[in-house]
Protein backbone atom coordinates (compact mmCIF):
# COMPACT_ATOMS: atom_id res chain seq x y z
CA UNK A 1 0.00 0.00 0.00
CA UNK A 2 0.97 3.16 -0.77
CA UNK A 3 3.16 4.86 1.94
CA UNK A 4 1.44 8.26 1.93
CA UNK A 5 -2.27 6.85 1.14
CA UNK A 6 -1.70 4.50 4.91
CA UNK A 7 -0.36 7.72 6.50
CA UNK A 8 -3.09 10.19 5.94
CA UNK A 9 -5.41 6.95 6.60
CA UNK A 10 -3.78 6.96 9.76
CA UNK A 11 -4.45 10.87 10.47
CA UNK A 12 -8.10 10.43 9.54
CA UNK A 13 -9.21 7.89 11.88
CA UNK A 14 -7.01 9.57 14.70
CA UNK A 15 -9.29 10.19 17.44
CA UNK A 16 -8.36 13.12 20.08
CA UNK A 17 -6.16 12.04 22.82
CA UNK A 18 -7.45 9.95 25.24
CA UNK A 19 -7.70 11.74 28.73
CA UNK A 20 -7.96 8.78 31.44
CA UNK A 21 -5.71 6.14 29.70
CA UNK A 22 -2.66 6.03 32.55
CA UNK A 23 -5.20 6.23 35.65
CA UNK A 24 -7.04 3.02 33.76
CA UNK A 25 -4.02 1.24 32.73
CA UNK A 26 -2.39 1.61 36.46
CA UNK A 27 -5.63 0.17 38.14
CA UNK A 28 -6.11 -2.77 35.67
CA UNK A 29 -4.94 -6.09 37.08
CA UNK A 30 -2.13 -8.23 35.83
CA UNK A 31 -2.92 -10.23 32.85
CA UNK A 32 -4.18 -13.71 34.66
CA UNK A 33 -3.03 -16.91 33.20
CA UNK A 34 -4.48 -20.30 33.65
CA UNK A 35 -2.61 -23.29 34.90
CA UNK A 36 -2.43 -25.06 31.51
CA UNK A 37 -1.44 -21.97 29.03
CA UNK A 38 1.71 -21.54 31.87
CA UNK A 39 2.71 -25.02 31.45
CA UNK A 40 2.27 -25.24 27.90
CA UNK A 41 4.36 -21.92 27.65
CA UNK A 42 7.21 -23.17 29.70
CA UNK A 43 7.53 -26.13 27.69
CA UNK A 44 8.19 -23.85 24.51
CA UNK A 45 11.42 -22.40 26.64
CA UNK A 46 12.53 -26.22 27.25
CA UNK A 47 15.53 -26.00 24.76
CA UNK A 48 16.21 -28.14 22.28
CA UNK A 49 19.22 -30.31 23.36
CA UNK A 50 17.21 -31.75 26.21
CA UNK A 51 14.61 -33.21 23.81
CA UNK A 52 17.59 -34.70 21.44
CA UNK A 53 19.42 -36.57 24.44
CA UNK A 54 16.14 -37.83 25.61
CA UNK A 55 15.36 -39.02 22.04
CA UNK A 56 19.01 -40.53 21.71
CA UNK A 57 18.62 -42.01 24.91
CA UNK A 58 15.19 -43.97 23.69
CA UNK A 59 16.93 -44.42 20.12
CA UNK A 60 19.94 -46.18 21.64
CA UNK A 61 17.44 -48.63 23.68
CA UNK A 62 15.67 -49.37 20.89
CA UNK A 63 17.67 -50.45 18.51
CA UNK A 64 20.72 -51.39 20.99
CA UNK A 65 18.38 -53.69 22.41
CA UNK A 66 17.88 -55.66 19.01
CA UNK A 67 21.90 -55.94 18.55
CA UNK A 68 23.33 -55.95 22.30
CA UNK A 69 20.89 -57.63 24.11
CA UNK A 70 22.84 -58.28 27.62
CA UNK A 71 25.15 -54.67 27.02
CA UNK A 72 21.58 -52.83 26.67
CA UNK A 73 21.16 -52.12 30.35
CA UNK A 74 24.60 -51.38 31.06
CA UNK A 75 24.65 -48.44 27.76
CA UNK A 76 21.35 -47.66 29.14
CA UNK A 77 22.89 -46.77 32.80
CA UNK A 78 25.95 -45.12 31.76
CA UNK A 79 23.71 -42.71 29.35
CA UNK A 80 21.36 -42.11 32.29
CA UNK A 81 23.52 -39.45 33.99
CA UNK A 82 23.65 -37.40 31.02
CA UNK A 83 19.81 -37.30 31.29
CA UNK A 84 19.80 -36.10 34.14
CA UNK A 85 22.51 -33.78 33.67
CA UNK A 86 19.74 -32.08 31.68
CA UNK A 87 17.52 -31.45 34.48
CA UNK A 88 20.50 -29.43 36.21
CA UNK A 89 21.65 -27.51 33.69
CA UNK A 90 17.89 -26.56 33.06
CA UNK A 91 17.68 -25.64 36.51
CA UNK A 92 20.81 -23.65 36.40
CA UNK A 93 20.30 -22.15 33.08
CA UNK A 94 19.66 -18.57 34.93
CA UNK A 95 22.15 -18.54 37.73
CA UNK A 96 24.74 -19.62 34.96
CA UNK A 97 23.69 -16.78 32.26
CA UNK A 98 23.26 -14.54 35.66
CA UNK A 99 19.95 -13.45 34.95
CA UNK A 100 18.44 -15.55 38.51
CA UNK A 101 18.59 -12.25 40.35
CA UNK A 102 16.34 -10.34 37.78
CA UNK A 103 14.12 -13.13 37.04
CA UNK A 104 13.00 -13.10 40.51
CA UNK A 105 11.38 -10.27 40.63
CA UNK A 106 9.43 -10.82 37.35
CA UNK A 107 6.27 -11.05 36.58
CA UNK A 108 6.51 -15.28 36.14
CA UNK A 109 9.24 -15.67 39.45
CA UNK A 110 11.78 -17.65 38.72
CA UNK A 111 10.74 -20.20 41.23
CA UNK A 112 7.25 -21.08 39.78
CA UNK A 113 9.13 -21.22 36.26
CA UNK A 114 11.67 -23.59 37.39
CA UNK A 115 8.97 -25.22 39.42
CA UNK A 116 6.86 -25.92 35.92
CA UNK A 117 10.12 -26.77 33.84
CA UNK A 118 10.88 -29.42 36.50
CA UNK A 119 7.76 -30.85 36.66
CA UNK A 120 7.68 -31.23 32.32
CA UNK A 121 11.29 -32.41 32.55
CA UNK A 122 10.66 -34.79 35.52
CA UNK A 123 7.20 -36.35 34.11
CA UNK A 124 9.27 -36.78 30.84
CA UNK A 125 11.89 -38.84 32.28
CA UNK A 126 9.70 -41.06 34.50
CA UNK A 127 8.23 -41.77 30.97
CA UNK A 128 11.58 -42.59 29.65
CA UNK A 129 12.49 -44.74 32.80
CA UNK A 130 9.15 -46.40 32.51
CA UNK A 131 9.99 -47.75 28.71
CA UNK A 132 13.86 -48.24 29.64
CA UNK A 133 13.41 -50.10 32.33
CA UNK A 134 11.06 -53.21 31.26
CA UNK A 135 12.96 -53.17 28.12
CA UNK A 136 16.19 -53.41 29.86
CA UNK A 137 14.73 -56.24 32.05
CA UNK A 138 14.14 -57.98 29.13
CA UNK A 139 16.94 -58.53 27.33
CA UNK A 140 19.03 -59.25 30.53
CA UNK A 141 16.60 -61.56 31.98
CA UNK A 142 16.77 -59.81 35.39
CA UNK A 143 13.89 -58.77 37.65
CA UNK A 144 11.82 -55.64 36.97
CA UNK A 145 13.22 -54.19 40.26
CA UNK A 146 16.65 -55.08 39.67
CA UNK A 147 17.05 -53.21 36.44
CA UNK A 148 15.38 -50.24 37.93
CA UNK A 149 17.51 -49.66 40.69
CA UNK A 150 20.40 -49.78 38.05
CA UNK A 151 19.01 -47.71 36.14
CA UNK A 152 17.05 -44.74 38.79
CA UNK A 153 20.81 -44.99 40.90
CA UNK A 154 22.62 -43.25 38.55
CA UNK A 155 20.07 -40.93 38.25
CA UNK A 156 19.38 -39.90 41.63
CA UNK A 157 22.89 -39.76 42.45
CA UNK A 158 23.82 -37.19 39.13
CA UNK A 159 21.07 -34.86 40.38
CA UNK A 160 21.64 -35.37 44.01
CA UNK A 161 25.21 -34.14 43.20
CA UNK A 162 24.47 -31.80 40.47
CA UNK A 163 21.76 -29.73 42.79
CA UNK A 164 24.46 -29.78 45.31
CA UNK A 165 26.81 -28.58 42.85
CA UNK A 166 24.20 -25.42 41.56
CA UNK A 167 23.23 -24.26 44.91
CA UNK A 168 27.26 -23.96 46.16
CA UNK A 169 28.68 -22.65 43.07
CA UNK A 170 26.92 -19.97 40.89
CA UNK A 171 27.74 -19.08 36.80
CA UNK A 172 29.06 -21.08 34.04
CA UNK A 173 31.95 -22.73 36.78
CA UNK A 174 28.73 -24.65 38.03
CA UNK A 175 27.65 -26.28 34.57
CA UNK A 176 31.16 -27.23 33.65
CA UNK A 177 31.22 -29.52 37.43
CA UNK A 178 28.09 -30.92 36.44
CA UNK A 179 29.25 -32.07 33.45
CA UNK A 180 32.38 -33.94 34.91
CA UNK A 181 29.92 -35.19 37.92
CA UNK A 182 27.89 -36.92 35.14
CA UNK A 183 30.97 -38.07 32.80
CA UNK A 184 32.31 -39.43 36.19
CA UNK A 185 29.23 -41.26 37.06
CA UNK A 186 29.02 -42.94 34.28
CA UNK A 187 32.39 -43.86 33.32
CA UNK A 188 32.86 -45.34 36.92
CA UNK A 189 28.88 -47.17 36.13
CA UNK A 190 30.61 -48.56 33.13
CA UNK A 191 34.04 -49.27 34.83
CA UNK A 192 32.33 -51.21 37.86
CA UNK A 193 30.59 -53.51 35.20
CA UNK A 194 33.57 -54.26 33.75
CA UNK A 195 35.96 -54.93 36.77
CA UNK A 196 33.55 -55.52 39.58
CA UNK A 197 30.58 -57.13 38.35
CA UNK A 198 30.17 -59.25 41.57
CA UNK A 199 28.08 -55.66 42.48
CA UNK A 200 25.10 -56.19 40.30
CA UNK A 201 24.80 -59.70 41.96
CA UNK A 202 21.47 -60.76 43.56
CA UNK A 203 22.88 -60.62 46.66
CA UNK A 204 23.82 -56.96 47.05
CA UNK A 205 20.47 -55.78 45.86
CA UNK A 206 19.38 -54.36 49.08
CA UNK A 207 22.73 -52.28 49.36
CA UNK A 208 21.45 -51.26 46.03
CA UNK A 209 18.09 -50.19 47.38
CA UNK A 210 19.45 -48.68 50.78
CA UNK A 211 21.76 -46.73 48.54
CA UNK A 212 18.85 -45.48 46.34
CA UNK A 213 16.70 -44.45 49.34
CA UNK A 214 19.27 -42.69 50.88
CA UNK A 215 19.73 -40.58 47.76
CA UNK A 216 16.08 -39.92 47.05
CA UNK A 217 16.02 -38.10 50.39
CA UNK A 218 19.08 -36.25 49.76
CA UNK A 219 17.68 -35.31 46.20
CA UNK A 220 14.05 -34.20 47.98
CA UNK A 221 16.59 -32.19 50.68
CA UNK A 222 18.04 -30.41 48.01
CA UNK A 223 15.28 -29.65 45.80
CA UNK A 224 13.37 -27.86 48.81
CA UNK A 225 17.16 -25.90 49.61
CA UNK A 226 17.21 -25.32 45.71
CA UNK A 227 13.51 -24.08 45.74
CA UNK A 228 14.23 -21.98 48.80
CA UNK A 229 17.29 -20.13 46.90
CA UNK A 230 15.14 -19.14 44.53
CA UNK A 231 12.21 -17.50 46.63
CA UNK A 232 10.55 -14.40 45.25
CA UNK A 233 12.81 -11.20 45.91
CA UNK A 234 10.76 -7.92 47.20
CA UNK A 235 12.23 -4.57 46.51
CA UNK A 236 13.10 -2.92 49.36
CA UNK A 237 11.28 0.73 47.92
CA UNK A 238 12.09 2.26 51.69
CA UNK B 1 -0.59 -8.52 24.26
CA UNK B 2 0.39 -4.69 25.53
CA UNK B 3 -2.33 -3.22 26.87
CA UNK B 4 -1.55 0.03 26.32
CA UNK B 5 -0.77 -0.27 22.48
CA UNK B 6 -4.67 -1.73 22.38
CA UNK B 7 -6.31 0.62 24.63
CA UNK B 8 -5.07 3.15 21.68
CA UNK B 9 -6.36 0.92 18.86
CA UNK B 10 -9.61 0.35 20.87
CA UNK B 11 -9.70 3.16 21.83
CA UNK B 12 -9.91 4.60 18.21
CA UNK B 13 -12.41 1.73 16.84
CA UNK B 14 -15.07 3.10 19.57
CA UNK B 15 -14.18 6.64 18.47
CA UNK B 16 -14.67 5.83 15.06
CA UNK B 17 -18.27 4.12 15.74
CA UNK B 18 -19.28 6.72 18.32
CA UNK B 19 -17.69 9.84 17.08
CA UNK B 20 -18.01 11.16 20.79
CA UNK B 21 -14.80 11.33 22.97
CA UNK B 22 -16.15 10.38 26.52
CA UNK B 23 -17.67 7.55 25.35
CA UNK B 24 -15.69 6.39 23.04
CA UNK B 25 -12.82 6.03 26.04
CA UNK B 26 -15.66 4.97 28.82
CA UNK B 27 -16.53 1.85 26.23
CA UNK B 28 -12.79 1.21 25.54
CA UNK B 29 -12.08 0.60 29.49
CA UNK B 30 -15.72 -1.37 29.57
CA UNK B 31 -14.26 -3.11 27.10
CA UNK B 32 -10.97 -4.15 29.09
CA UNK B 33 -12.82 -4.91 31.71
CA UNK B 34 -14.71 -7.20 30.60
CA UNK B 35 -11.81 -8.82 28.30
CA UNK B 36 -10.15 -9.17 31.85
CA UNK B 37 -12.58 -10.52 33.90
CA UNK B 38 -13.03 -13.65 32.09
CA UNK B 39 -10.21 -15.55 32.01
CA UNK B 40 -11.58 -17.83 29.34
CA UNK B 41 -10.84 -14.91 26.92
CA UNK B 42 -7.97 -14.95 27.30
CA UNK B 43 -7.11 -18.73 27.75
CA UNK B 44 -8.98 -19.44 24.22
CA UNK B 45 -6.33 -17.48 22.06
CA UNK B 46 -8.07 -14.81 19.23
CA UNK B 47 -7.50 -12.62 22.09
CA UNK B 48 -7.97 -9.37 19.90
CA UNK B 49 -11.16 -10.94 18.30
CA UNK B 50 -12.38 -10.67 21.55
CA UNK B 51 -11.53 -7.45 22.16
CA UNK B 52 -13.10 -6.08 19.37
CA UNK B 53 -16.33 -7.89 19.65
CA UNK B 54 -16.37 -6.54 23.31
CA UNK B 55 -16.13 -3.28 21.59
CA UNK B 56 -18.35 -3.81 18.79
CA UNK B 57 -21.11 -5.00 21.10
CA UNK B 58 -20.74 -2.11 23.35
CA UNK B 59 -21.03 0.51 21.02
CA UNK B 60 -24.08 -0.88 19.48
CA UNK B 61 -25.40 -1.24 23.00
CA UNK B 62 -25.03 2.93 23.21
CA UNK B 63 -26.67 2.90 19.68
CA UNK B 64 -29.36 1.53 20.99
CA UNK B 65 -29.36 3.62 24.05
CA UNK B 66 -28.89 7.25 22.78
CA UNK B 67 -31.72 6.80 20.03
CA UNK B 68 -32.60 10.51 20.49
CA UNK B 69 -29.43 11.75 19.78
CA UNK B 70 -29.07 9.72 16.59
CA UNK B 71 -25.19 9.57 15.09
CA UNK B 72 -24.36 11.99 12.39
CA UNK B 73 -22.97 10.66 9.25
CA UNK B 74 -19.99 13.34 10.19
CA UNK B 75 -16.57 11.71 10.12
CA UNK B 76 -14.61 14.61 11.00
CA UNK B 77 -14.32 15.52 14.55
CA UNK B 78 -14.45 18.90 15.84
CA UNK B 79 -11.09 18.91 17.99
CA UNK B 80 -9.26 21.59 16.18
CA UNK B 81 -6.22 20.24 16.29
CA UNK B 82 -6.97 17.20 14.63
CA UNK B 83 -8.36 19.05 12.21
CA UNK B 84 -5.28 19.95 12.01
CA UNK B 85 -2.97 17.38 11.78
CA UNK B 86 -5.03 15.13 10.25
CA UNK B 87 -5.71 15.48 6.14
CA UNK B 88 -8.82 16.97 4.63
CA UNK B 89 -8.49 15.09 1.84
CA UNK B 90 -9.02 11.43 2.88
CA UNK B 91 -11.32 12.56 5.46
CA UNK B 92 -13.53 13.72 2.88
CA UNK B 93 -12.79 10.94 0.63
CA UNK B 94 -13.15 8.47 3.30
CA UNK B 95 -17.10 10.08 3.96
CA UNK B 96 -17.94 8.75 0.77
CA UNK B 97 -17.28 4.96 1.38
CA UNK B 98 -19.70 3.29 2.72
CA UNK B 99 -18.88 2.12 6.86
CA UNK B 100 -18.34 -1.34 5.89
CA UNK B 101 -15.40 -0.55 3.92
CA UNK B 102 -14.58 2.67 6.71
CA UNK B 103 -14.17 -0.15 9.05
CA UNK B 104 -12.61 -2.40 6.97
CA UNK B 105 -9.86 0.07 6.38
CA UNK B 106 -9.37 0.83 9.85
CA UNK B 107 -8.54 -2.52 10.98
CA UNK B 108 -6.67 -3.26 8.04
CA UNK B 109 -4.09 -0.45 7.91
CA UNK B 110 -4.54 1.81 10.90
CA UNK B 111 -4.84 -0.42 13.78
CA UNK B 112 -3.44 -3.21 11.63
CA UNK B 113 -5.61 -5.96 12.91
CA UNK B 114 -4.20 -9.76 11.00
CA UNK B 115 -6.13 -10.27 8.42
CA UNK B 116 -7.69 -14.32 10.07
CA UNK B 117 -8.94 -12.00 12.83
CA UNK B 118 -10.50 -9.49 11.00
CA UNK B 119 -12.74 -12.27 9.62
CA UNK B 120 -13.25 -13.77 12.52
CA UNK B 121 -14.82 -10.66 13.90
CA UNK B 122 -16.12 -9.21 10.97
CA UNK B 123 -17.45 -13.09 10.19
CA UNK B 124 -16.83 -12.94 6.45
CA UNK B 125 -14.42 -14.76 4.44
CA UNK B 126 -10.33 -14.19 3.10
CA UNK B 127 -11.60 -13.85 -0.35
CA UNK B 128 -14.31 -11.18 0.53
CA UNK B 129 -12.11 -9.17 3.17
CA UNK B 130 -9.60 -9.36 0.16
CA UNK B 131 -12.09 -8.34 -2.40
CA UNK B 132 -14.02 -5.34 -0.18
CA UNK B 133 -10.12 -3.75 0.46
CA UNK B 134 -8.98 -4.14 -2.69
CA UNK B 135 -12.39 -1.96 -3.94
CA UNK B 136 -12.42 0.62 -1.13
CA UNK B 137 -8.62 1.37 -1.83
CA UNK B 138 -9.45 1.74 -5.67
CA UNK B 139 -12.62 3.63 -4.89
CA UNK B 140 -10.41 6.00 -2.36
CA UNK B 141 -7.44 6.56 -4.60
CA UNK B 142 -9.66 7.28 -7.30
CA UNK B 143 -12.13 10.13 -5.27
CA UNK B 144 -8.45 11.58 -4.05
CA UNK B 145 -7.13 11.31 -8.06
CA UNK B 146 -4.06 12.36 -7.10
CA UNK B 147 -0.90 10.49 -8.91
CA UNK B 148 0.62 10.34 -5.15
CA UNK B 149 -1.98 8.47 -3.82
CA UNK B 150 -1.48 5.57 -6.20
Amino acid sequence: MNKKLKKGLQDAFEPPAPTRKKEFLNTIPQLKIGNMSFLYSQLMYIPQYVWGVFSFVLGIAIVGGCFLEKDILWIVSALIPFVALCVIIENARSDVYLMSELEMTTRFSLKSVLLVRMAILGLSHLLLLFFLIPVCAVYNSMFIFQTGLYLVLPYVLTTTIGLWIVRKIHGTESMYLCMGVAIGISGMNFFAQCVFPVIYQMKYISFWFISLMVLIVLCIKEIRKNIKQTEELAWNLS
Amino acid sequence: MDLEEQYDKIYRYCYFKLHHQQMAEDITQETFLRFLEDNAYYERGQKLRYLYTIAHNLCVDVYRKKQTEPLTDEFLSEDKENEILTSIAIKEALLRLTKEEQEILLLRYVNEVPVSEICNFLKVSRFFLYRKTKKALKQLQEILGKEEFK
